[in-house]
């Protein structure tokens, strides 16, 4: 491995002081199991580190982060689940499969939890991605820059995902 | 609470999970960057070992057998060993495997990968099967001419399950490709949608 040079380092640095809770969270959505999560996590945190050797700000370092984690993470989740490729759903089908009178709308934290992550990790790539980033608080040109997606495409996503996250979650007071 | 409008909690929820890793230290990056490069040497060195067992047994045939057909196809079939080695050398070594678009969008570095996928399913008889079949196909013609000269049934049947396996390998790989190439249709339409 090449030495580090400072400004790479300081990138680094910068970069998860800023995003590495969103890098983790990313992770689990995508891997349950915790052996394998680290293992992701750290190979984001490895590419994340090389690409910083050829950063020069050619793009936001938001983007940036997100658009390497994403990266890695797809390479991840289609060498782990080539075979669920087929059965992913769109947020569409999702949402649909959850119906207003489902009795498991008012849930713990933790459940909500746990029935976020596998709604996310039942999606199809590119919509899976739109919601975690919608969760991220990203707004629809970052998604759209992130994902390259169209804007429209994206604003129609994420206009999917609330409606799934309002038939199939409901928390905090709802309780 | 209306069902048309997430609760507004569930976005609250998701980023204050507790967090456990969210950078790693010079020297961890470096452990885990050897970690992934030793795993790839180790894939490679299980292909090498698998190499060097087929040009062994092969250079013993070269020195056993005496019919002329049966040695050439042995020296082809040692050529061919060297040569898919080399090609695999080429293709997964970790350097090829670390040069990626990392940080270009999902859809540019995804659609990408799946080309790479889908061009080596499809060439994968090219550089994988096909140095083996020149070599195969002499030792088969050898074996049939002999001397020693084998029961036909015998040596119709080996070149009947030869061929099956290599028919086999071709066709699984191409319909692999086939479903990666609808893969990367797909992702063309997304990227073509506007809405």
């Amino acid at each position: 491995m090449s030495r580090m040079t400072p400004s790479q380092d300081d990138r680094y640095r910068q970069a998860t002081a800023q995003f590495g809770a969103a890098l983790e969270r990313l992770a689990r959505a995508f891997e349950a199991d915790p052996d394998l999560r680290l293992d992701l996590l750290q190979d984001i945190h490895l590419a994340l580190w090389r690409s910083f050797a050829g950063y020069e700000d050619r793009c936001a370092l938001r983007t940036w982060v997100y658009r390497v984690a994403h990266n890695v993470t797809a390479s991840h989740v289609a060498a782990r689940r080539r075979v669920h490729f087929a059965a992913a759903a769109s947020l569409d089908e999702l949402a649909e499969a959850a119906g207003d009178d489902d009795p498991e709308r008012s849930v713990g934290d933790q459940q909500a939890l746990d029935r976020l992550l596998a709604a996310i990790r039942a999606l199809k790539p590119p919509d899976a991605q739109v919601m975690l980033l919608y969760l991220e608080d990203i707004d629809a040109a970052g998604i759209s820059d992130i994902t390259g997606l169209s804007p429209g495409a994206v604003a129609t996503r994420i206009s999917r995902a609330k409606a799934l996250l309002a038939r199939r979650f409901q928390t905090g007071g709802a309780r | 609470m209306s069902h048309d409008a997430p609760s507004p909690d569930i976005k609250t929820l998701w980023q204050a999970q507790e967090s456990e890793m969210t950078t790693m230290t010079l020297d961890q990056l470096q452990a885990h960057g050897a970690k992934f490069q030793s795993k790839v040497r180790q894939r490679n060195r299980r292909e090498y070992a698998a190499s060097a067992f087929v040009i062994l047994i092969f250079s013993l045939y070269l020195i056993w057998f005496p019919a002329p057909l049966m040695r050439l196809g042995s020296l082809l079939i040692i050529a061919g060993t060297l040569l898919m080695m080399i090609q695999l050398r080429r293709r997964g070594s970790t350097q090829a495997l670390v040069r990626s678009p990392l940080a270009a969008d999902y859809i540019t570095a995804y659609r990408e990968q799946l080309v790479r996928q889908r061009d080596a399913l499809r060439s994968v008889w090219l550089w994988y099967f096909g140095p083996f079949l020149p070599g195969l196909i002499a030792f088969m013609a050898g074996l049939s001419l002999g001397p020693p000269r084998l029961p036909w049934p015998l040596i119709a049947g080996e070149a009947l399950l030869t061929a099956a396996v290599f028919i086999g390998c071709v066709l699984l790989n191409r319909r692999g490709a086939r479903q990666l190439q609808r893969r990367i249709e797909d992702l063309d339409t997304l990227r073509q949608q506007t809405d």
